[in-house]
C-alpha cells in the first residue's frame, strides 16, 4: 500500500473506530437515563378495575395478605403454611353502666404460635365514659387508650389502665355514622354515614387524644356497600348507580371506576380476596370477581410535591418518611424537602468555594509565571485527593463538635481576610505593579503567608470578642435562648464547609486550564497599552477563558449535587426545609444511599428515589443546557473555535 | 542500568503481591442489623481461633438488608433486631418456597443515652414519645423541644443550668433500621417521627454525636454504650395492662428489650451447612455465651441448641 | 486584585496543609486520651509497617489487601475511561456536526456528572452484572455456571462503573481543552494536507494534552474515593484473597475486592468512637489520601512532561 492509501485507510478505519465508540458509549448513557426514567414513571399510571373470570381460590403466597381484623371481618385467603405468624385481636363492650364501659380484651395470640381463642388470653377491663352508648371500640396508642364510638356522632377516649380507668376524657364530635371501618395501624376509621365517607383519624390536642376530622370521600352517588380497608390502603364503594370505585385512603377521588355487571339491590358484600382482586357477593349467592392493575406502586403527583395532611398531623405538611418494613403505616413521600436540601447545601457550597477556586486559578493560570505554575497547581491539585469519605470523616470526628461554638469565629475570619489583604494591597499596591515578574509568583506569596496567619488570627479573635461582648458567650446560644432558633449538631453549615472542600478541586482546575491556554494577544496588548495586570485579565483573557469557566463552575455544582457521602454523614438526614444553616438537611444523595439498597425492587419506595433520581437529572439537564448556550454565545463572540 | 533496576524491583514487587491469604477458604458472611454487629464480630474473632479456615465478615446496612440477602443466596445469616415482617416472608417465600428458620441468639434492650452533661436520670416513655414524635400519638401530649421543659421526679432541669436552654436534639436511625421500628412501633406508637430527627446510619454514629453535643438524645442498643455517654433509665406508663413496676433498666426488665434474631436460610427437610453449624455450635457453648454476656448482651432463647440439633445432624 | 487572587491561592495551600496535619494528629492518637495516644502509636506502627493481609481490621490486623485493591480498581478503571473519554471527546468536537442533537447528546453527557453516584451502582448491578455479565457467562463461561464467573459483582464491573461516572469529568475537560486550541491549527494542518486523524492525534491531541491529562487526573481523584457505587458492585468488607495472581490473566476480574473507602465508611459508622478507633481511621484516611495522591501526582508529572509547543507566551 502507497503511504498516501495507507494514510487514508487510517484516516477511515479511526473515523469509523471513534464514531462506533462514541455511539456504544451514547447508548450506554441513554440506557442509564432510560433506566431511572423506565423505573420512575410507571409510578403515574392509574389503576384500572377490570374484570376477572379464573376462581380465587389459587391465591399464591406472593399474593397472599393477612388482615388484621378489627369487627366482623374476617381474614380473607388462603393461608399457604400454618407456620406464617398471625396476630389478631378482639375486643367487645359487653355493657355500660353508671358512667363506666365493661368489656373484654382478647390478648394478640404471641407471634409464632397458632391462632384460636384457646391460646388468647381473655383481660376484662372497665373504662370510664360519659357515653351513652357504645357502637364501635377499638384498642389505640398500644393498648394504653381505647377509642370508643358512638352512631350519633361521638367519640371519647378511655384510659384502659386500671390506675387511670377513671379518668374521662373530653368528648368529640364526629360526624354522624352507620358503621366505622377501621383501617391498617389502628390511627385512622372509616365513618360510613348511609350516603357518605368520612375519615377520622386520631390526633393530639390539647386535650390529648382525639378524633379529628381528616377528609370526606367524593363520591357521585350515595354509598351502597364497601369493603374493608386491605393493608394496601385501598377499598372499593359500589355506589347506588352501580359502579364500583377504587379509593385509597387519603386520597379524596376516587382511583379507578367501573360499571358493575349487577345493579344495586342485589349486591350483599364486597370482599378483598389478595392486595389486587375483588369479590362482589349478589344477594342470590352469585359472585362478580375483579382485578385491579396498577393498584400498588402508584402515586399521585399531588402525594410528591404537595403538602398532604397525613393520618395524626394535625395540618399538611411536606414530609419524607417511607414506612420501611411497618406493616399498615402510610408512607410519606414528599420529594420537595429532599430536593430542596440537596439545591441548598450545592448552592451553599459554591458560595464557599467559587471565590476562593476562581480566585487561585486566576492567580496561578494568569499571574503566576508558568515555572511556578508548574510547581504550584499539582500541589494545589493535591486537595482533589481527598475522597467525600475522608473529608465527611475528618469534619464527623473534628469539625463538627466544634462548629457550634465557631460561628463567630468563623465570621471574623471570612471578613478579617479580605479586609486585610485588601488594605495591604491599597498600601502597597503600587509598587508592586511596577515590578511583575518573580514579584507576582514568589515575593508577593511569601508576604502574603503571614499576613494571611495573621488574618485568621485576627478573625478569630475578632469573632471571639463579638461572642464574648455582643451575646454573652456565643452567638448560637444567644440565637437559641432569644430568638427560639433551633439548631442542631448536625447542620447546613457543617455540610457546606465540607462540600465546598470537595467542589474546590474541580472548579480549581478546570478554570485554571481555560485561564491559562486563553491566547495572550488581547491581554499583552491591553498590559502594552498601559491597562494594570488585573484590567489586563478582565479584558484580555476573560473573553476566551469564560466558556471553560463557566464548564468548571457546571461541573463543580454537578460535583456538589451528586455527592452522597459528605451528605450522608455529615447532614443528619433531616427531612425538613429551612433556610436556617444551622439545622439539618436531606439530599436525594443520601437518601438514595440509604434506602435504595433496602428498597424492594420496584415497589413504590423504589420508584419514588428513581424519580428523585430523574427529577435531579432533569434539573442539572435544564442547568447545563442553558450554560452550554451561554458557552456557544461567548466562543462564538471571540472567535474562538466552537 | 537505572531502568533495569528499577523493573526487576516492580516485579519482585508483583510477586511479593500474590501472596494468598493464610489459609482462608470459607466465608460465612451476616447481613442485616447494627445491633449485633459488634457481638457477631467478637463471636467472628472468637470462632476464627478455633476454626482458622473459616471467616465471618459482616455487612450492616439496618435489619430490612436481611430478608432479600437471604433469598438472594447472598447471606448466610441473616441478623435482624426484630422478626421477618409478613411481607418480607411472603416475599421470601416465593423466593425460596419455604420460610427462613429464625432463633433468638440474644436479647438486649434499646436504650437511650443523653450528654455526659445532662443531668437527666430517667424518663418516661411518654416523655420520649413527645420528644421523638411528629404527632404524639401514644402520649397525646404537646411536644418537648427543651430541657427546661423535662422535669420528671427528682431529674427536673431548673433554669439554672446550662442545658435548660438548649433544644433537644434528637437522634435516630434510619429508616432501613429494625431499632428505628421497634423505636416506632414501641414508643411512638406507630406514630412518626418529627422532621428535626436525625437519621444517622449506625449506632456509632449516634454515640459519637451524643457524647459531643451537649443537648442531644439518641436510642442505641445496649452494646454499644460506653462511657462517652450516659444511660437514662425508662419508666414506663404506670400500672396497668402489661406494665411493669419502676426500676433501673437491666435488660430484661427494661420496656424496650427485644430478640434479637438470627435468620438461616434452611428449609424444613435440609440441614445447614458445616461452617454454619459450627458457627451455630460456638454460639450456643460456653465461650460463645461468655462473649454475648461481655458485650452487653442476655441470653436468648436457651433452646437455640435442641434447634441446632434439629438443623445440624 | 492581584493580593485577593494570590491569597486564594495561598488559603487553598493552607487549607491542604491544614487537612494534611489534621489527619496526621488524629492518626497519632491527637482528640483522644494518652492511652489511646500509645495505642494508637502502636496501630500506625501496625498498618504501615507490618502491612500484612488480615480479615477487617477490627482487631487491627493490616490493609494491605484494601490498599491493593483500591489501586487495582483505580488503574483498571483509568486504563478504560482515558481513551474511551478522549475519544468520545474528540468524536464530540472533531466529526460531529454541530446539529441540536449532537447538542443534545454532549448536555446529557456533561449532566451523567450530577446523577447521585449511587445511582450508578445501581445501574452498573442491573446492567452490566446481571445482564452483560450473565450473557459472557453464557457465551464464554457456561462450564462453570450455575456459580457466576462474570456475572457476580467484582472488580472488573466496579472499574466499568466507575467509568461512567467519571467520564463526563474527562470529556468535559478534553472537550474543552479542544475547543480552547486557536482554529488556525486545525485548518493549517488540514491546509498542509493532513489526514483528518493527522490533524487529530498529531495536532490537537498534544496541544490540548493538558486539559486532558487535567481530566484523568480528576477523574482518578474521584473515582479511588467513590464509596457508595462500589458497595453494591463488588465492594466487600473481607475478601479471601487478592485480585492479583501470578498466572495470566495477571488480574482476577471476577473477583469481589476490597476497597480503603469502603472499609473507612464501615468503620466511621460501625466502630466505637473510643479506644482508639479514630486514630485507626484516620491512618486509613491517611493511606487512602496518600494512595490517590501518588495516583493523581504521576498523572500530573506527565502532564507536566508532554511540553506545551502551542503555548501562549506568558505575561508575567
Amino acid at each position: 500500500m502507497s503511504a498516501r492509501n495507507y494514510r487514508a485507510w487510517l484516516d477511515r478505519i479511526s473515523e469509523w473506530l471513534i464514531r462506533a465508540t462514541s455511539i456504544v458509549i451514547f447508548l450506554v448513557t441513554a440506557g442509564l437515563f432510560l433506566q431511572i426514567a423506565s423505573t420512575a414513571l410507571p409510578l403515574f399510571e392509574d389503576p384500572r378495575i377490570a374484570p376477572a373470570h379464573e376462581k380465587s381460590a389459587a391465591v399464591t403466597p406472593n399474593q397472599r395478605l393477612a388482615w388484621l381484623p378489627e369487627s366482623q371481618n374476617d381474614e380473607y385467603g388462603v393461608v399457604p403454611a400454618a407456620k406464617l405468624p398471625l396476630v389478631t385481636s378482639d375486643l367487645g363492650i359487653t355493657s355500660i353502666e353508671d358512667g363506666v364501659a365493661h368489656g373484654f380484651l382478647k390478648a394478640p395470640a404471641r407471634p409464632g404460635e397458632q391462632p384460636g381463642l384457646e391460646n388468647d388470653a381473655i383481660t376484662p377491663f372497665s373504662v370510664a365514659t360519659s357515653l351513652p352508648s357504645v357502637s364501635y371500640a377499638s384498642t389505640v396508642a398500644n393498648g394504653r387508650y381505647l377509642a370508643l364510638f358512638n352512631k350519633d356522632g361521638f367519640f371519647q377516649l378511655g384510659n384502659i389502665h386500671e390506675s387511670d380507668s377513671t379518668t374521662v376524657f373530653p368528648v368529640v364530635d364526629i360526624p354522624q355514622h352507620d358503621a366505622v371501618l377501621p383501617t391498617p395501624g389502628k390511627r385512622s376509621w372509616l365513618l360510613l354515614a348511609g350516603h357518605s365517607i368520612h375519615q377520622v383519624h386520631l390526633q393530639a390536642s390539647d386535650d390529648g387524644l382525639i378524633a379529628a376530622p381528616l377528609l370526606t370521600y367524593a363520591l357521585d352517588s350515595p354509598a351502597s356497600v364497601v369493603s374493608s380497608v386491605g393493608l394496601t390502603r385501598h377499598f372499593v364503594v359500589f355506589d347506588e348507580a352501580g359502579h364500583l370505585s377504587l379509593f385509597k385512603l387519603g386520597q379524596a377521588k376516587s382511583r379507578a371506576k367501573r360499571r358493575a355487571a349487577a345493579s344495586d339491590p342485589e349486591i350483599e358484600k364486597i370482599e378483598w380476596r389478595g392486595p389486587d382482586y375483588v369479590e362482589l357477593f349478589h344477594v342470590d349467592g352469585g359472585i362478580e370477581r375483579y382485578r385491579i392493575d396498577n393498584l400498588l406502586n402508584t402515586l399521585d403527583v399531588a402525594d410528591l410535591f404537595m403538602p398532604k395532611r397525613y393520618e395524626g398531623y394535625s395540618e399538611p405538611t411536606n414530609t419524607w418518611q417511607p414506612k420501611g418494613s411497618a406493616d399498615g403505616v402510610e408512607s410519606k413521600y414528599s420529594l420537595q424537602p429532599l430536593l430542596w436540601g440537596t439545591v441548598s447545601s450545592a448552592l451553599f457550597a459554591l458560595i464557599l468555594s467559587v471565590p476562593v477556586a476562581l480566585g487561585a486559578a486566576i492567580y496561578v493560570g494568569y499571574f503566576m509565571t508558568p515555572a511556578y505554575r508548574e510547581v504550584v497547581k499539582p500541589v494545589i491539585e493535591l486537595l482533589a485527593a481527598f475522597p467525600g469519605v475522608v473529608i465527611a470523616g475528618l469534619a464527623m470526628l473534628w469539625l463538627a463538635p466544634r462548629l457550634q461554638g465557631f460561628v463567630a469565629e468563623l465570621i471574623g475570619i471570612l471578613i478579617m481576610i479580605p479586609v486585610t489583604v485588601s488594605i495591604l494591597a491599597m498600601l502597597l499596591g503600587s509598587r508592586v505593579r511596577s515590578r511583575p515578574g518573580r514579584y507576582f509568583s514568589r515575593r508577593l506569596p511569601l508576604l502574603l503567608i503571614p499576613v494571611l496567619c495573621g488574618s485568621v488570627y485576627g478573625g478569630v479573635w475578632l469573632g471571639s470578642l463579638i461572642d464574648a461582648h455582643l451575646f454573652g458567650g456565643s452567638v448560637v446560644d444567644w440565637f437559641v435562648a432569644n430568638r427560639g432558633v433551633s439548631v442542631s449538631y448536625f447542620n447546613g453549615l457543617l455540610v457546606g464547609l465540607a462540600l465546598s472542600i470537595a467542589t474546590f478541586p474541580v472548579i480549581f482546575s478546570l478554570a485554571e486550564e481555560a485561564i491559562f491556554s486563553s491566547p495572550s494577544g488581547a491581554a499583552a496588548g491591553s498590559l502594552a497599552l498601559g491597562a494594570s495586570p488585573w484590567r489586563g485579565f478582565v479584558d484580555g483573557v476573560l473573553p476566551y477563558a469564560s466558556p471553560g469557566i463557566v464548564a468548571a463552575l457546571m461541573l463543580g455544582l454537578s460535583r456538589a449535587i451528586g455527592e452522597t457521602m459528605i451528605l450522608l454523614l455529615l447532614s443528619g438526614n433531616m427531612p425538613v426545609q429551612t433556610a436556617n444553616l444551622l439545622e439539618g438537611v436531606r439530599s436525594v444523595g443520601a437518601t438514595l444511599a440509604i434506602e435504595l439498597p433496602e428498597a424492594a425492587v420496584d415497589s413504590s419506595h423504589f420508584r419514588v428515589l428513581f424519580l428523585a433520581a430523574l427529577i435531579l437529572f432533569l434539573l442539572t439537564f435544564g442547568i447545563n443546557t442553558v450554560a452550554q448556550i451561554v458557552k456557544r454565545r461567548w466562543r462564538r463572540r471571540y472567535g474562538v473555535a466552537v | 542500568m537505572l531502568r533495569r533496576r528499577l523493573s526487576l524491583l516492580v516485579v519482585q514487587c508483583a510477586f511479593l503481591l500474590t501472596a494468598p491469604l493464610a489459609g482462608a477458604a470459607e466465608v460465612l458472611t451476616f447481613v442485616g442489623s447494627d445491633t449485633m454487629s459488634r457481638l457477631i464480630t467478637a463471636w467472628g474473632e472468637e470462632f476464627r481461633e478455633q476454626h482458622p479456615e473459616i471467616v465471618v465478615d459482616i455487612q450492616v446496612t439496618g435489619s430490612a438488608a436481611a430478608p432479600p440477602a437471604l433469598a438472594e443466596r447472598v447471606a448466610n445469616f441473616g441478623v435482624m433486631s426484630r422478626q421477618f415482617g409478613e411481607a418480607e416472608l411472603v416475599e421470601f417465600m416465593g423466593r425460596r418456597g419455604f420460610v427462613p428458620l429464625g432463633l433468638i441468639v440474644a436479647r438486649d434492650s434499646l436504650e437511650v443515652i443523653v450528654n455526659q452533661k445532662n443531668p437527666a436520670a430517667s424518663l418516661s416513655l411518654e416523655q420520649l414519645d413527645r420528644i421523638f414524635s411528629q404527632g404524639r400519638l401514644c402520649s397525646g401530649l404537646p411536644s418537648l423541644t427543651h430541657w427546661y421543659q423535662i422535669s420528671h421526679g427528682k431529674a427536673d432541669i431548673d433554669r439554672e443550668h446550662p442545658i435548660s436552654e438548649r433544644p433537644i436534639a434528637a437522634m435516630g436511625r434510619t429508616a432501613v433500621s429494625g431499632s428505628y421500628g421497634f423505636f416506632k412501633n414501641r414508643v411512638l406508637c406507630g406514630g412518626d417521627f418529627h422532621g428535626r430527627v436525625a437519621e444517622l446510619p449506625g449506632f456509632a454514629a449516634i454515640v459519637r454525636a451524643v457524647s459531643q453535643d451537649s443537648g442531644a438524645i439518641g436510642y442505641v442498643g445496649s452494646g454499644f454504650i460506653d462511657s462517652s455517654v450516659k444511660r437514662v433509665s425508662i419508666e414506663t406508663w404506670g400500672d396497668g395492662l402489661g406494665a411493669e413496676p419502676v426500676r433501673p433498666s437491666a435488660v430484661l426488665s427494661s420496656p424496650l428489650k427485644r430478640d434479637l434474631y438470627l435468620y438461616l436460610a434452611v428449609a424444613p427437610e435440609q440441614t445447614a451447612t458445616a461452617a454454619e453449624c459450627a458457627f451455630l455450635q460456638f454460639v450456643s457453648s460456653i465461650a460463645g455465651q461468655e462473649i454475648l454476656i461481655q458485650q452487653g448482651f442476655a441470653p436468648g432463647d436457651l433452646e437455640v441448641s435442641g434447634i441446632i440439633k434439629n438443623v445440624c445432624s | 486584585m492581584l493580593w485577593l487572587t494570590s491569597s486564594m491561592a495561598l488559603l487553598a495551600v493552607m487549607l491542604l496543609l491544614a487537612l494534611m496535619l489534621l489527619l496526621g494528629w488524629l492518626a497519632t492518637g491527637g482528640g483522644g486520651s494518652a492511652g489511646q495516644a500509645a495505642e494508637a502509636g502502636d496501630q500506625w506502627a501496625s498498618i504501615f509497617f507490618m502491612l500484612q493481609n488480615g480479615p477487617a481490621p477490627y482487631n487491627d490486623e493490616g490493609i494491605f489487601a484494601a490498599i491493593v485493591g483500591t489501586v487495582t480498581v483505580t488503574l483498571l478503571m483509568t486504563i478504560i475511561v482515558s481513551p474511551l473519554g478522549v475519544i468520545v471527546a474528540i468524536y464530540l468536537h472533531v466529526y460531529a456536526r454541530n446539529t441540536w442533537y449532537t447538542e443534545l447528546i454532549r448536555i446529557g453527557i456533561h449532566n451523567l456528572a450530577g446523577v447521585p453516584s449511587i445511582i450508578y451502582g445501581v445501574f452498573g448491578l442491573g446492567f452490566f452484572v446481571y445482564v452483560i455479565g450473565a450473557q459472557i457467562d453464557q457465551w464464554f463461561f457456561s462450564a462453570a455456571l450455575p456459580r457466576a464467573t462474570l456475572g457476580t459483582p467484582g472488580l472488573l464491573w466496579a472499574a466499568v462503573t466507575l467509568v461512567l461516572l467519571t467520564l463526563p469529568t474527562v470529556i468535559v475537560a478534553t472537550e474543552e481543552g479542544l475547543a480552547r486550541l486557536p482554529p488556525s491549527l486545525r485548518e493549517g494542518s488540514l491546509a498542509l494536507g493532513a489526514t483528518r486523524f493527522e490533524m487529530t492525534f498529531g495536532v490537537l491531541v498534544p496541544a490540548a494534552m493538558s486539559s486532558m491529562v487535567t481530566g484523568i487526573v480528576l477523574a482518578i481523584a474521584r473515582a479511588a474515593g467513590e464509596v457508595a457505587p462500589l458497595m453494591l458492585v463488588g465492594a466487600v468488607k473481607y475478601a479471601p484473597a487478592l485480585p492479583l495472581s501470578s498466572d495470566l490473566p495477571f488480574i482476577q476480574v471476577e473477583q469481589k475486592f476490597m476497597h480503603l473507602g469502603f472499609l473507612l465508611y464501615d468503620l466511621t459508622l460501625h466502630a466505637p468512637s473510643g479506644d482508639g478507633r479514630i486514630a485507626l481511621i484516620a491512618s486509613i484516611a491517611l493511606v487512602l489520601v496518600f494512595v490517590v495522591m501518588s495516583l493523581t501526582t504521576f498523572a500530573a508529572v506527565l502532564r507536566g512532561r508532554f511540553r506545551m509547543q502551542y503555548a501562549q507566551e506568558a505575561l508575567f
